[in-house]
């Protein structure tokens, strides 16, 4: 028996919601509520049978039926939100970024830590299956030496209101950088920050560096330029990598690189060029399987592949990356 | 003059103390002293000085230019220039200045010569003795140009490619097809109601401008062969050249520092 509540219907809990209904048809969730402050977004519900609805969140914190919640609700109450549910024993899903600050991220951790309760971030690219076999070549050294990651994410959109690029779109390439190099934390963070309308940014470019390896990762909500462009390629010693986030079976391998040989005379360099190769992926949904993920190990050993620890290091690089803009130079991490 | 680049300063200043208009190619010199002197030899002996810019006759980035003084694209937010290819890298200089040195000039051109306030860099050596790839950042007031430079990216052949992003829309250049531009009309409208701001995305759509087929090298040599035999103005004088020289030199600070640093 599985009860689970959704926290917020808008313009992601509605997939979070199609993603639950999709988990309690295989027979995984027994129990479905959804919550939201709003009834116009509660409308979103009557799209499937029977799902209780609330709209206030509080009221659930008393159900003594229920287990787990998954909090999809605005970023500054996600804090709130996630404490009191874990204080009322409950096990806790919530979106990034985990928290405004890295302090009530450490708050989190350790009301986590007393309660026992489950707690997990929403880092949905650790369950994206091109990410994750990219990831495992890597650690196969099917690429040699990691030189380059770099990652842009630009298409043409009315900027959010309630927050920039950074929180919006950096958090999820700051997170799956580390993840694709075995959870290495940066050495260093640098931005650059461009505020172009309001007081949000709307662009921003930020450079990780991971001892010899450096990550570029360009964001943007003003760039009409390639369409709407979800991309990562990796560059390594051995081969190249291009992922189309947006196609999450699928990864293109360019075959290329520059062979280096010792000779008498020094290094002696030559280009091999063997072409591209499509690797063919299973088609499976990312956020489904963050949320398989989360209910699986909820009801087993409550360890997940994006706990935490992970969910407060990803608000710490994006603090200091912001810094790193303020200030205009590299912020050690 | 396209001999080694060490050599450009002695050769350079003894064909103008001879007398001689010179065309030298990029870097104009070594380090920004060598240019300081060569641009003033230049002035005592009267002798035409002119550097081989070639992004200043390539006949898409003069008309995006053209485009850009009009006020087609409105302010512009960023320029962002990607020179990536898979090659053996050059052994007697590295990206910065094989590649960023164009970058660095053009995109002051492109915004009416203006300098830009701060400029940084991350560069990096895995194969050899200079860097075969580097990441530049060159701020001029609230327009900010990204330069990507490598010679071990494979991922997209060989890419040589400039866009432009407005506030009332966006252009986009690949440098080897020197006879077109595309424009893409799309862009956000912004509207501000008591401080406010609402936004409408306004999709007009691609198309592709063709100008009339020029060699940028042609048209450089040309126009240094037409300038020496008149008043000697040239479009990329010494003084842009020497300017050149010194934004890499600051870029390469800017990476042994990590941080911006002002031009």
């Amino acid at each position: 028996m599985t009860h689970i509540a959704l926290i917020g219907v808008g313009y992601w809990g509605s997939n979070h919601l199609r993603a639950l209904v999709k988990l309690r048809d295989e027979g995984l969730v027994t129990e479905l509520i959804a919550c939201d402050t709003s009834e116009i977004s509660l409308k979103e519900v009557e799209k499937y049978e029977g799902i209780e609805t609330e709209t206030d969140w509080k009221n659930l914190l008393k159900d003594n039926n229920l287990d787990m919640v998954s909090i999809v609700s605005p970023s500054p109450m996600h804090y709130e939100m996630a404490k009191e549910f874990m204080l009322a024993g409950k096990d806790v899903l919530v979106e990034k970024p985990m928290a405004l600050t890295s302090e009530e991220c450490d708050d989190l951790i350790n009301i986590q830590k007393q309660t026992g309760k489950g707690l997990m971030v929403g880092h949905i690219f650790r369950f994206h299956s091109a990410v994750l076999e990219l990831k495992n070549m890597i650690s196969k050294g099917d690429f040699g030496e990691v030189l380059y990651i770099t990652i842009r994410r630009t298409a043409l959109r009315p900027p959010r209101k309630d927050m920039g690029v950074m929180l919006a779109l950096g958090i999820h390439e700051v997170d799956l950088t580390c993840f694709l190099l075995g959870d290495k934390t940066p050495d260093m963070i640098f931005a650059d920050m461009n505020y172009l309308f309001d007081k949000q940014e709307e662009m921003a470019f930020i450079l990780q560096k991971f001892g010899k390896t450096s990550a570029y990762s360009f964001e943007s909500w003003v760039d009409p330029t390639q369409g709407k462009l979800r991309e990562l390629s990796l560059v390594g010693s051995l081969g190249s990598a291009v992922i189309d986030f947006l196609v999450p079976d699928e990864i293109k391998l360019v075959n290329s690189f520059l062979n280096v040989k010792e000779s008498g005379y020094g290094k002696e360099f030559e280009v091999v060029q063997e072409g591209e190769t499509t690797v063919k992926l299973e088609s499976k949904e990312p956020l489904l399987e963050e949320i398989r993920h989360f209910i699986v190990n909820s009801k087993g050993n409550r360890i997940y592949d994006a706990d935490g620890i992970i969910g407060r290091r990803a608000v710490i690089m994006i603090e200091k990356a912001i810094e790193a803009n303020k200030k205009g130079r590299f912020i050690e991490i | 003059m396209s001999c080694h680049r060490h050599l450009h300063i002695k050769k350079a200043k003894d064909f103008m103390l001879a007398g001689k208009d010179v065309l030298v190619e990029k870097p104009l010199a070594m380090t920004k002293e060598e240019c300081k002197e060569l641009v003033s030899i230049s002035e005592e002996t009267g002798s035409g000085l002119m550097v081989g810019h070639i992004f200043r006759f390539h006949s898409a980035l003069l008309e995006l230019k053209k485009r850009i003084e009009l006020g087609e694209f409105g302010e512009i937010h960023h320029i962002s220039i990607k020179r990536q290819t898979l090659r053996i890298p050059r052994t007697d200089m590295g990206v910065m200045l094989a590649l960023g040195i164009h970058e660095v000039d053009l995109t002051c051109f492109l915004l009416g010569d203006k300098d830009p306030d701060y400029i940084f860099a991350d560069m990096n050596m895995h194969y050899g003795k200079t860097e075969e790839m580097a990441l530049i950042i060159q701020k001029f007031g609230k327009t900010t140009a990204y330069c990507y430079e490598s010679w071990v990216d494979p991922t997209e052949g060989k890419l040589r490619e400039l866009t432009l992003i407005g506030s009332k829309g966006c252009a986009k250049i690949d440098f080897s097809v020197p006879d077109e531009i595309t424009l893409i009309n799309s862009y956000l409208n912004v509207k501000s109601i008591n401080d406010k701001k609402s936004y409408d995305v306004v999709s007009g759509g691609n198309f592709t401008i063709r100008l009339d087929f020029k060699e940028p090298l042609l048209e450089e040599i040309r126009h240094f062969i037409i300038e020496s035999l008149s008043d000697k103005n040239y479009r990329a004088n010494g003084k842009i050249g020497s300017r050149a020289v010194e934004m890499v030199e600051k870029a390469i600070l800017a990476n042994e520092t990590k941080q911006f640093v002002r031009c």
